[in-house]
């Protein structure tokens, strides 16, 4: 007889940390992500607001701020790993395979390596 | 490895299995959603780029906004957001239950909380990015 099984034996998941940021992403999504759209693709393009919303020295002051940093990182960032989790799966859905740790790599490093570039971007403004 | 004479059963399902009935299809069209939310969020990154590069490249990047299809693309991701977050509000109470002893708080009340929260980000992000006053 086999001995046991023990929870050693299993390797561990990357599941629970993506699913985690794929939850925090899809709140952002639901509420935050709508209001900036309209913000930034549709009141500012079809001039619905004062241009001097989007002055370069205000946006600039906005992403000077702390807090403007943490706001602004969050709303790029989380999007994109609930993004890259949804896309993973739906290609598997959708039958198009190639290799796990590739297509691990390519969607959850993808969103990392957007993240980091987000913040490198903010962080001498 | 071991070689095994036997025969699996594979079953045969084809890729367009979600066409099948109306559920699988708005399955999939939710799924779908974070291709416009994965592209808005580098529209933002780039702008973030563009801003610490300078007025020039800032003013720019607000004119590329401008074109109209940037105008159809943000559109079709407002369209995308706001049935994901359709979705996703109907869906929360039921992956999370909030419990406290017997009572337990209704999936209704929970919808109503989630978009009274909805309501509240809006209103209070565009009242921001509008007001000509800088928060600081």
């Amino acid at each position: 007889m086999n001995a046991r099984k023990t929870a050693a034996d299993y390797p561990r998941s990357h599941e629970p940390i993506a699913w985690s940021l794929f939850g925090a992403g899809g709140m952002v999504v639901a509420l935050i992500t709508p209001a900036l759209i309209v913000i930034t693709g549709l009141l500012l393009p079809l001039g619905l607001v004062d241009a001097e919303a989007f002055d370069y020295v205000r946006v600039s002051s906005f992403a000077h701020a702390w807090w403007g940093k943490v706001f602004l990182l969050i709303v790029i960032a989380l999007p994109l790993y609930h993004a890259a989790h949804r896309i993973y799966h739906a290609l598997h859905d959708l039958h198009i395979k190639g290799p796990a740790t590739l297509m691990l790599l390519l969607f959850y490093g993808g969103a990392t390596a957007l993240t980091c570039l987000a913040a490198w971007g903010l962080l001498p403004i | 490895m071991n070689k095994v004479n036997r025969k699996p059963y594979v079953q045969n399902q084809s890729r367009w299995w979600w066409l099948d009935n109306h559920y699988y299809f708005w399955y999939m069209v939710r799924e779908c959603t974070s291709v416009p939310v994965a592209i808005y969020s580098v529209v933002l990154m780039v702008g973030i780029l563009r801003l610490g590069q300078g007025e020039q490249a800032w003013n720019s990047w607000l004119d590329g906004m401008s074109s109209p299809l940037a105008i159809s693309f943000h559109c079709l991701a407002l369209v995308a957001a706001m049935y994901h977050a359709y979705t996703w509000f109907k869906l929360a109470p039921k992956i999370m239950v909030v419990r406290l002893g017997d009572w337990k708080l209704s999936e209704k009340s929970m919808l109503i909380g989630q978009w009274l929260g909805f309501v509240t980000c809006t209103a209070t992000l565009i009242t921001l990015a509008v007001s000509s006053g800088v928060p600081q």
